[in-house]
């Protein structure tokens, strides 16, 4: 029940973030595109988060050898896929407008997306192996080494010549800043109680 | 209004939907 009305909290938030939020005042081009932050910076966001709870909970299980370690790892990674889909994808679209084309290979476009891929042959790497106990193992330690992409992706921005730089000379208003703190919150409490429930009905499974 | 604000949404409302159906339903199994 509860899970239902953060669903539609989150819905709600997002709706008049993008209808009603506050942008920035540029002429060069059309600048309600600025408001695909309110949608872009929570999925982000939450990807990030998705991925640093596999790693952690990666490294867990293979310091404790338990399953229900495992377990959260593996639920985590398959919302940080869906969530990083969603950020490149509304990134696109974004820079469609802002930057002249969907794909300008800036670098933090390339590296969301090598850690994407990397996620994605986790999920096809621990399928690949019949046995289960080995799958487990050999996950977490590529849920491991794979990590290095995120921080990577994170300091891209800045440590290279990159594209994503420009919002730093773009200030948004002291409105804007509430409204994208509010959307980050309700988004990673709901992506919480999202793994919760995944977690829970994966952990049935494997008993 | 920008249209790719409104495509933004929908992609993240049917994301939103998305994983709140895998995790209540378990549509990608574990094992």
């Amino acid at each position: 029940m509860i899970s239902m009305v953060l669903v539609a909290l989150d819905i709600a938030t997002a709706i008049y973030s993008a209808i009603f939020g506050d942008y920035p005042e540029i002429t060069l081009f059309d600048a309600t595109s600025y408001r695909i932050i309110y949608i872009h910076v929570p999925l982000a966001w939450n990807m990030y988060i998705a991925f640093t709870l596999t790693f952690a909970f990666s490294l867990a299980y293979l310091m404790k050898e338990n399953v229900k370690y495992d377990t959260i790892a593996f639920c985590s990674a398959v919302l940080g896929i869906l969530y990083g889909l969603g950020a490149i994808v509304s990134g696109m679209l974004w820079a469609n407008e802002v930057w002249g084309s969907y794909w300008s290979w800036d670098p933090r476009q390339t590296s969301t997306l090598t850690a994407l891929l990397a996620y994605i042959g986790y999920m096809a790497l621990r399928t690949s192996i019949p046995d289960v106990e080995k799958a487990r193992s050999v996950s977490a330690i590529f849920g491991i080494s794979a990590y290095i992409t995120i921080p990577l992706s994170y300091i891209s921005a800045v440590m290279f010549r990159s594209l994503h730089r420009q919002l730093i000379y773009q200030p948004l208003s002291f409105e804007s800043h509430l409204l994208l703190a509010l959307r980050v919150v309700t988004s990673f409490v709901l992506f919480l109680f999202i793994l919760r429930i995944y977690y829970r009905n994966a952990i049935e499974e494997v008993k | 209004m920008y249209w790719g604000v409104y495509l933004s949404l929908i992609i993240y409302i049917a994301i939103v939907i998305t994983t709140f159906l895998i995790a209540r339903r378990g549509f990608i199994t574990h094992e």
